[in-house]
């Protein structure tokens, strides 16, 4: 296992790499420092010299891979556009925003992963409890009235655009109903006042799809032979259920959950949004919104680095899972 | 048991914080009830340095940190500038070229050589509590070389233990002055003071000069090259300086090159504010510059209040400077104050609001609800909330909704000193040009392009159609039939408005520039090309497809011609372009502020002035030196007009429109009058906040019930499925 793993992680590094020379093409041959600096600096009174000086303060003068002008063979190689904005990505160097020169993106980024997690966690594990649990209730009471209703109602949740969730939620809570704040945040424990609705709507919005899948593998579990045998020695339905086809049904599981890791830290774009909470999503958003490239290029690197690690992930537990599988 | 009772305790401990949990209010309990001022801001300030801060939005926050030495007076109208932390407006003495006083108050421009401002502050202001300020018993800087261990636990200056104060001297004020030239500060308005402050261009190469030094120095040595950990101290004060000089400890002088009378609008913004030497040392301590605090995120100032917390992207909180001057509500203001109850405060010391917090809000619609529910004191109105907000009927002025009316709301509205308008780029052969043909060719698209309609279809009518750049509010605009610009629009005598000519003569026009029914003479459709940059903007398109439609309707086929920010930025540089759209905001309320927008000599591609439009007009540029630097009088004011007939005549632009903005205050909000010029208004507001907490308890009565009723339903829905498998 262990040299499949390693394998695995220079698999991960070769992707890495031509993420990051996508983002470097697209950022730095498609938008050149020019247009960043004249998008940050805007047209009112804005001269040449600011522009250089812009350039200058966030490294977008240097020569883009070779630096002609530099003493050693080193720092001609290093002191360069490729090196200083997309190489030192992989050591999580991310360097300060170009919208904000004193904001530095790593330390926005370890400041973000707190409120994204205390909105995601809760959402992932409560959502996974839901969709786990109603998809065995509704395996249970299979080809009943439930079941029908049931997945009636899932087809129609996720028709519905999250963004509906969204306002209607706010709308419903917030102001009709008047439980929770419309949006905000602080932090600590009085947090949960203000997360309890978007964890709510979290929840609400990712239980349609969510019971619809986990449905399907708990039904291609219990109509097999081992489920038969588990009844045939006269346990209970919940254990038969929650023991044996639970355990069973953990390869595709695991599949999702581990794949859902980086999207647990990188942040909910639209509920960060909507309700004013200030993790990574809302980063990125922001960033987008205001054409900051230094922190799209940082999240889009982080994004694929913890996609990439989250897919190793999946392979390792699998063997933990099923015993039955092993990594060569 | 134990497990028994950890359960109750867990579900006792969850249902205790749902129960808390249910209300809509985000703040603190009890937080309403303090003189605080609750709104939203929707963009992250970048730029808190009063060197370089230059938007709307920061100049809120920063305007109520920073004094500069004179402001405007908060109601009367035109706005007029009265002291601040001066003892008095300085009467400038304007020197001739013998070095010799001349002895006119309003002498020639072409007599004058130099000017000298002497401003006195008054003594005894002081600084906020800070710790740039806090010393040794040894009376050394407590943070003088402090160790980023030290710091570890303080993320921003109001949390550090140790502060002090001290009292503003004339010194800071020259500091800043200085700081302007500052080539890394990149200061906006570093050029346009040049021109007329003495010897700054030269300061500014000098410590152009001293940064390579010491840059070279560094590259060398391989010491400390990362300028962002360990930023380069300029010693400000060493070079020769002849443009401003201190006197003495409460006085200071300011050179001029030559007579610019709006130097005194200037010094009413924050560019001119004191900076304590104190503060740019304390920020170049590594530790301090380590932790990524900068005068530019932690203002240090002498004004009503003081930055408490700075998180952009969360909240920004503004406390009552406890050190702040001897300050108080005008007495006297505008017609029309008293009765609108302005003046209930008079002479009242203020600030009366205690703290300010600001709430990020990067969505429209939350922010808008809050306000609804009286968690916001004010709000503007977006588009998507106009409806809710505002009832119109043709022909009358817009009014609340009931509502709006119910919750006791009240609308605000002001005419912006902006000015929105579509520029020719005069010298491109097609549309450019001075000739008869070429006017009566401009003038027509400036009759198509009716923005009446655009105000109506796009702003919701919040505009005021522009008839030549000077907005309402500014010294030469002329309201009525006076003002009319008789090549665009006609007077309705009866519904006493300015109407927009007919297409049938923008038509007729087009025929007599060479082009009946859009075509040329050699019979070929006429194309005129739209250049912007702004493709992205969802905005954009329903705008340009507008725009299209009417030129259409004269014949004129419109295409775009989008480009990114860069190149489009180039193509104005180098005048490859024909039309686009561009807009101006005030600096100052001074006609010269406008009327420099079609200054020959300001022209983008002769010099990169901001005459996007490179129009030339020798009468107009004749009369624009006369008039920039009179003092207001009806002199001016006829010259005024004549500028405004050959601009109107010559058409460089399309005059789109004035926007008008519309403001929403609760009924506990009081002393609200906008103001345009400057952002240190909120020491003259006050809040009711007694009638704030029962309007918002009463308001946000949480509603249980249909919560239980769903949760009830549930259950029951899903009782005979649970009876029939269990039989």
């Amino acid at each position: 296992m262990f040299s499949y793993t390693i394998r695995r992680i220079l698999y991960a590094l070769l992707v890495l790499l031509g993420v990051n020379a996508l983002l470097f093409l697209l950022y730095f041959k498609v938008f050149s420092p020019d247009d960043m600096a004249a998008r940050v600096l805007g047209e009112k009174r804005v001269t040449q010299e600011d522009l250089n000086n812009w350039k200058h303060e966030h490294g977008y003068d240097l020569p883009t891979f070779y630096n002609k002008s530099a003493g050693t063979l080193w720092e001609r190689c290093t002191e360069t556009i490729f090196w200083t904005k997309s190489i030192k990505l992989f050591i999580f160097e991310f360097g300060n925003s170009d919208n904000n020169t004193d904001s530095n993106i790593g330390k926005e980024v370890k400041q973000r992963i707190p409120p994204s997690l205390a909105l995601s966690l809760p959402i992932f594990f409560a959502s996974l409890l839901a969709n786990m649990i109603i998809a065995m209730i509704v395996a249970f009471y299979r080809a009943t009235y439930i079941d029908t209703w049931v997945l009636i109602l899932c087809v129609i949740m996720m028709s519905i655009s999250a963004l509906y969730y969204i306002i209607g939620g706010q709308y419903l809570f917030g102001i009709l109903l008047r439980l929770a704040p419309v949006s905000g945040y602080s932090h600590g424990l009085s947090a949960a006042k203000f997360l309890i609705l978007p964890i709510f709507i979290g929840i609400i919005g990712s239980v349609g799809g969510g019971i619809r899948y986990y449905r399907t593998i708990f039904l291609e579990e219990i109509n097999k032979d081992y489920i038969r045998t588990a009844r045939a020695k006269g346990l209970t339905e919940g254990r038969v259920l929650f023991k044996h086809a639970l355990k069973n049904a953990m390869i595709p599981i695991l599949t999702n959950v581990v794949v859902s890791i980086p999207f647990l830290i990188m942040g909910n774009l639209l509920l960060e949004n909507f309700f004013g909470i200030p993790g990574l999503g809302s980063y990125l958003v922001d960033a987008i919104g205001k054409q900051d490239f230094a922190v799209i290029r940082s999240m889009v690197f982080l994004s694929a680095v913890l996609y990439v690690s989250a897919l190793v992930c999946v392979d390792i537990s699998y063997t933990f899972a099923d015993p039955r599988i092993r990594l060569k | 048991m134990i497990s028994q009772r950890k359960t109750s305790f867990l579900l006792t401990l969850c249902a205790i914080l749902i129960v808390q949990s249910c209300t809509n209010n985000p703040y603190q309990s009890g937080e309403n009830l303090e003189a605080t001022y609750f709104s939203s801001f929707s963009t992250e300030p970048t730029k808190l340095d009063p060197t370089s801060a230059y938007y709307v939005h920061e100049g809120r926050i920063i305007d109520q940190i920073y004094e500069p030495p004179f402001t405007y007076h908060y109601l009367k109208r035109p706005y007029q500038v009265i002291p601040l932390t001066a003892e008095q407006l300085p009467t400038p003495i304007y020197y001739d070229s013998n070095n010799k006083i001349i002895n006119d108050p309003d002498p020639l421009p072409e007599q004058v050589s130099r000017v000298e401002y002497t401003i006195r502050i008054k003594p005894g202001i002081m600084y906020q509590d800070h710790p740039c300020f806090a010393l040794k018993e040894d009376k050394n800087p407590y943070y003088k070389d402090v160790s980023p261990e030290e710091i570890k636990d303080f993320d921003y200056p109001s949390e550090f233990p140790h502060k002090g104060t001290r009292e503003l001297v004339a010194a800071d004020y020259v500091l800043q002055i200085r700081r302007l030239a500052d080539p890394r500060l990149a200061s906006p308005i570093l050029s346009a003071m040049s021109a007329y402050i003495s010897d700054l261009d030269n300061l500014n190469k000098t410590y152009k000069k001293t940064l390579e030094t010491e840059r070279t120095h560094r590259k060398k040595t391989g010491n400390e090259t990362d300028e962002k950990k360990h930023p380069i101290r300029l010693n400000y004060m060493a070079p020769e300086f002849a443009g401003a000089k201190v006197l003495d400890k409460y006085t200071y002088k300011i050179i001029l090159k030559k007579k610019y009378p709006q130097i005194i609008y200037w010094m009413c913004m924050h560019f001119f504010g004191p900076v304590p030497v104190e503060a740019v040392d304390f920020f170049s301590e590594k530790a301090v510059s380590g932790k990524g605090l900068s005068i530019n995120r932690c203002p240090v100032g002498t004004g009503p209040y003081y930055m408490h917390t700075f998180k952009p992207n969360e909240r920004i909180v503004l406390q009552r400077n406890p050190n702040y001057h001897d300050d108080f509500y005008p007495n006297h203001g505008a017609p029309g104050d008293k009765e609108s109850g302005l003046l209930a405060d008079a002479g009242k010391p203020i600030p009366f609001i205690s703290k300010q917090v600001y709430t990020f809000e990067k969505e429209a619609l939350p922010a808008w609800n809050k306000f609804l529910q009286g968690y916001y004191d004010a709000s503007g109105i977006n588009n998507d909330s106009f409806d809710q907000a505002i009832e119109t009927r043709t022909g009358e002025d817009p009014n609340l909704s009931d509502d709006m009316k119910q919750k006791g709301i009240r609308l605000v509205t002001d005419i912006d000193t902006t000015l929105w308008y579509t520029s020719f780029n005069m010298i491109d052969p097609l549309v450019g040009g001075y000739t008869e043909d070429k006017c009566k060719f401009r003038q027509a698209i400036s009759i198509a392009l009716d923005y009446n309609e655009y105000l109506d279809i796009f702003v919701n009518s919040r505009g005021v159609l522009a008839q030549g750049p000077l907005p309402p509010g500014i010294f030469g605009y002329r309201a009525g039939t006076n003002g009319i610009n008789p090549y665009v629009d006609a007077w309705d005598p009866l519904r006493k408005r300015r109407i927009r000519k007919t297409l049938n003569k923008a038509k007729q026009l087009l025929a007599e520039a060479g082009y009946p029914n859009g075509r040329n003479s050699e019979g070929r459709p006429l194309t005129i090309f739209y250049d912007h940059s702004q493709s992205g903007s969802a905005a954009f398109r329903p705008y340009y497809m507008w725009q299209r439609g009417r030129l259409e309707s004269i014949g004129i086929t419109f295409q775009e011609r989008p480009t990114d920010l860069s190149q489009y930025r180039k193509k104005r540089i180098q005048g490859n372009w024909q039309v686009s759209s561009g807009g101006w905001l005030a600096d100052y309320p001074d006609p010269e502020n406008f009327m420099f927008l079609f200054y020959g000599p300001n022209g983008k591609v002769k010099s990169g002035g901001p005459n996007a439009t490179n129009y030339e007009s020798k009468k107009y540029d004749d009369l624009f030196v006369q008039m920039e630097s009179m003092c207001n009088s009806q002199e001016r004011q006829a010259l005024i007009d004549k500028m405004m007939r050959i601009i109107q005549h010559d058409a460089p632009a399309v005059w789109q429109y004035h926007p008008v903005s519309y403001s929403l205050q609760h009924k506990w909000y009081k002393n609200v009058k906008p103001h345009q010029m400057c952002y240190n208004v909120m020491k003259y507001r006050r809040i009711d906040s007694s009638l704030r907490a029962d309007l918002q308890q009463k308001w946000n009565k949480p509603v249980l019930w249909p919560v239980a009723v769903v949760a009830g339903l549930i259950l029951l829905s899903a009782l005979p499925a649970i009876i029939k498998k269990e039989t």
